[in-house]
């Protein structure tokens, strides 16, 4: 073991690491905290409120917590992490690796193949893909309906909550997929074998041995996607938030307000909310993930 | 195994698969169609779309605008990111520990459209709004976290041997960095530079927020307003345009999870 | 109780054929070993029986019935694996009575026959822990106790001694032993480690390549190996074994020469290998023996010295148990009785 002040002496250390950290702090740390500052005036994109704001105190604070477009968005946000994030991507992806697990099949590879194209091609991209996909016209959704002699259904119009939580769910499934078959490997085989010699059923296979022995990961990917999906603007690009507000989740509501009506302060309030929210599940990730590996 | 229950299963993984599968058809054929449209059909083939991408000056220039973005951010985030790294190396000091968790912490966070409202006041403040560097400045910060703690990684890994064996010879301190520890973390550098070319490539967020004029966009901002254009929209350009600018990232993906497994890339997708 | 039968039975894995052909007869009540080099085919002839691979050609029986497509459940085996499989989430009790809990066996049943199968393996005391927390010995036994549980009518193992070191090998090995005479129920062994496979079988199967190369009785896979193969694997230090022909009653290689007696039913002058273990040449004097030769190299292993001679430029290892001082470069000669002597032909099998 070497001295530590050997190889970069104290000062050489600051001038190493001090372009990196300006620049983090500049554009990545002092936003989030200049936030809170700007919700507490009522700064605007154009006009004179832009030049000139003034402070306003806690009211934006108080007029969030009364704006029913906040609910509203919070509401479909909720539907959204839960529908799509949780028992879309979550889900999915566990029952995709397991039943991907110890499988050799070229069904296996297409599956795989697909679902992390679905998660690596660029968010403008899938985006008009799915447009393509659900048109009511000529989507090949309502072409397959056609097939069974169902529809068309014009998804993005009538079902547009549905059609981001589907889209999202194939849009991200790919990375909790991939997580768990990675954590899956780990398993040494035999315990699943010793499963296979004593008869368990699958279920009896997943609740005593493979649920129990995933649990951290399942968590850490819970926690992840949650953060994750409530954060994702992406479905902007689908419906663009409507209509009628029907598939407004928080991010495409702040990017309104602030954006499209230019009040940058009340957007900033709202941001603020929603920074404190990331901080949370980002706090109780780190958390878990200090304390992972236990038994 | 000897198991009654496979074919039921595959046939499960089957119908996913397909599910899965399905929506991306549209990417790989209409391309190619002579006459394309919104639906899914074997095209009589043609590769008209792609000279009309070619003749399209929109197109072209943000190809320009995406390659200036990818690789100021990729030299920056390799620049800045390497040295920092190697600093949070091999030096100890009160805190780091401390340090590494609030980037950590701050880069999970500060993420989307609640990021982009004070980031958006930052850069006009800063007469960054609808120019080239604010994006890059912004792409490199949000980059930054995850490039370094991953190159942390790659350095603790060099053994300091190596380095202690050049101090011997009478090696100054950066030249330690720029002749042993830098060549011999070059595939970490590797993967850091591809990762960030191709997430910024495919980000949209960011330019779509800080750039305002069209000449200036990035080619993700372009799709997204070739398909909003009132009027006819362009369909074949669309689809060959997106198949040009998806190519990249699927074939850098390819390479990385060939060589280190998909955790690279999850850790600078998020 | 059971007894077990393979008939030409083969596996093949891309390219490789695991298992070739391979049909033997486990004995009802028998311990029985599959021995080879890693990558013999034995531990997947061993999953074959289970069920958890699934063979491409041939038949497996289990008593009476063809259990070739059987799921493993159903074939009332039980294995004990490598690394034991004890669920780390569950306690000692919980891992043992899991397969009665799986076949829904009452509550009190269970306890019942915990309690007795712990006791019989002297680990009471253990069975409230969590497997992280005892030695690789008790693992091992508790990993024996989940499959006694379970009422089988074969014990499967594989290689379940590897993991611990040498002392603890010993004393789990004479356990593992008087466990199966106890219950009397047929055990397929399988393991790389010769020593180990005479300890404790009754009979070994020695394989190579995925092909059968042997079964008998240790004592007659020791004293006569069937061909130059099992003669080099099994016993340490390794047989000596000297390729080269037959000529008349002679052996020769080079200018090494051995009357090797009698007709040894080998056209003169076919090529042929020679072999003698170490521990029936016996050093003596130069002169004193039929092969005259020097000290090469002496390794002392304590109670015995292991001694390189050279008799015409052909090493053979000796088993000295005196402690005598040997000196290198020193003329000696080696005496061996005639009987001793294993040859094996062109093809590797024995011939006399």
């Amino acid at each position: 073991m070497s001295t530590p002040g050997l190889i970069l002496s104290r000062r050489q250390t600051f001038a190493f690491i001090s372009p990196a950290f300006a620049i983090i702090a500049v554009f990545l740390v002092f936003p989030a905290v200049w936030a809170l500052y700007l919700g507490l005036t009522d700064l605007e994109l154009t006009g004179i409120r832009a030049v000139m704001p003034e402070f306003v105190g806690l009211s934006n604070f108080v007029r969030v917590f009364q704006d029913s477009f906040f609910y509203n968005a919070l509401k479909i946000s909720l539907v959204f992490v839960f529908g799509s994030g949780i028992i879309g991507q979550v889900g999915l992806g566990l029952l995709l690796a397991l039943l991907m697990h110890r499988e050799k099949s070229w069904i296996k590879t297409l599956v795989a193949a697909s679902a992390i194209a679905a998660w690596i091609i660029p968010d403008v991209v899938v985006a008009y893909l799915w447009v393509a996909f659900l048109d009511s016209d000529f989507g090949l959704l309502n072409r397959g309906l056609k097939l069974v002699g169902l529809g068309p259904v014009n998804w993005l119009f009538h079902y547009p909550l549905f059609s981001i939580i589907l889209f999202n769910t194939w849009r991200g499934t790919a990375f909790s997929m991939l997580l768990f078959s990675a954590a899956l490997q780990t398993l040494p085989p035999s315990y699943l074998e010793t499963a296979d010699t004593l008869g368990a059923s699958a279920w009896r296979r997943f609740r005593d041995i493979i649920l129990p022995l995933l649990k951290t990961t399942i968590l850490t990917d819970v926690l992840l996607i949650t953060l994750w999906t409530f954060n994702v603007f992406t479905p902007f690009l689908l419906t663009g938030g409507g209509p009628s507000f029907r598939s407004e989740i928080l991010p495409i509501y702040v990017y309104r307000t602030s954006f499209k009506y230019f009040k940058l302060g009340y957007g900033s309030a709202i941001s603020t909310v929603l920074l404190l929210i990331n901080l949370a599940f980002a706090l109780v990730y780190l958390q878990a993930k200090r304390r992972q590996k236990k038994w | 195994m000897v198991s009654r229950f496979r074919w039921p299963k595959l046939f499960l993984l089957l119908l996913l698969g397909v599910g899965f599968f399905l929506p991306l058809l549209w990417l790989l054929l209409t391309p190619f169609a002579a006459e394309p449209t919104l639906a899914v059909k074997l095209p009589s083939l043609s590769l008209k779309s792609f000279s009309e991408v070619w003749q399209n000056r929109t197109a072209v220039l943000a190809f320009k605008n995406s390659i200036i973005l990818s690789l100021g951010a990729m030299a920056l985030v390799l620049g800045f990111g390497s040295l920092a790294a190697y600093a949070l190396s091999r030096s100890r000091f009160a805190g780091k520990d401390t340090l590494l968790y609030l980037l950590l912490l701050f880069s999970s966070i500060v993420t989307g459209v609640a990021a982009m409202v004070p980031i958006y006041a930052l850069n006009q403040k800063l007469l960054l709004i609808d120019t080239l560097l604010g994006v890059i400045l912004v792409f490199t910060a949000g980059f930054l976290p995850t490039a370094v703690f991953i190159l942390k990684d790659f350095v603790d890994g060099i053994p300091r041997a190596y380095e202690e064996a050049a101090l011997v010879d009478g090696s100054s301190s950066l030249a330690l960095f720029r002749y042993v520890a830098f060549p011999l973390a070059r595939p970490g550098l590797a993967v850091i530079a591809v990762l960030t070319f191709v997430s910024t490539w495919a980000n949209f967020l960011v330019p779509f927020v800080l750039l305002r004029s069209s000449e200036k966009v990035p080619i993700a901002v372009a799709i997204y307003q070739f398909f909003t254009e009132v009027g006819i929209p362009r369909i074949g350009v669309i689809s060959a345009y997106s198949l040009l600018y998806t190519a990249p990232v699927l074939a850098v993906y390819f390479w990385i999870s060939r060589r280190y497994g998909f955790g690279f890339f999850g850790g600078l997708k998020g | 109780m059971a007894e077990v039968v393979l008939e030409k039975v083969s596996k093949v894995f891309g390219a490789a054929r695991a298992v070739d052909e391979v049909s033997l007869e486990v004995r009802d009540g028998e311990f029985f070993t599959l021995l080879g080099p890693s990558g013999c085919g034995k531990t997947t002839t061993l999953r074959l029986v289970a069920g958890l691979e699934l063979a491409d050609s041939g038949t497996i029986r289990i008593g009476s019935r063809d259990v070739t497509r059987v799921p493993p459940p159903e074939r009332r085996i039980a294995m004990v694996f490598q690394n034991y499989a004890l669920y780390p989430h569950m306690t000692i009790a919980e891992n043992i009575s899991y397969p009665l809990r799986l076949r829904k066996v009452p509550a009190d049943a269970i306890a019942r026959k915990v309690g007795a199968v712990a006791e019989k393996l002297r680990i009471e005391p253990l069975l409230l822990r969590m497997p992280s927390q005892i030695s690789g010995g008790q693992q091992q036994r508790v990993a024996v106790a989940r499959a006694m549980v379970q009422d089988p009518q074969v014990y499967l193992f594989d290689e379940p001694l590897s993991n611990l070191d040498f002392k603890l090998r010993l004393e789990a090995r004479r356990f593992l032993k008087h466990i199966q005479r106890e219950t009397g129920v047929t055990a397929l062994y399988v393991t790389h480690d010769q020593t180990e496979a005479l300890a404790l079988s009754d009979r070994v199967a020695v394989l190579k390549d995925g092909r059968l190369m042997q079964v008998a009785p240790p004592e007659e896979i020791y004293r006569r190996p069937a061909n130059a193969f099992v003669a080099g694997f099994v016993g340490a230090p390794a047989m000596n074994l000297v390729e080269g022909e037959v000529l008349g009653s002679r052996f020769i290689s080079g200018k090494f020469r051995v009357e090797v007696g009698g007709e040894p039913g080998l056209a003169s002058g076919a090529g042929a290998t020679l072999g003698i273990r170490p521990e029936h040449l016996e050093l003596k004097p130069a002169g004193a023996g039929a092969l005259a030769g020097i000290i090469d190299d002496v390794e002392p292993q304590g109670h015995e010295q292991i001694v390189t001679v050279l008799v015409n430029e052909v090493p053979l290892l000796a088993r000295v148990i005196e402690t005598q001082r040997l000196k290198l470069g020193e003329p000696v000669s080696l005496r061996f009785d005639p009987s001793a002597l294993h040859l094996f032909g062109p093809d590797g099998n024995r011939v006399n």
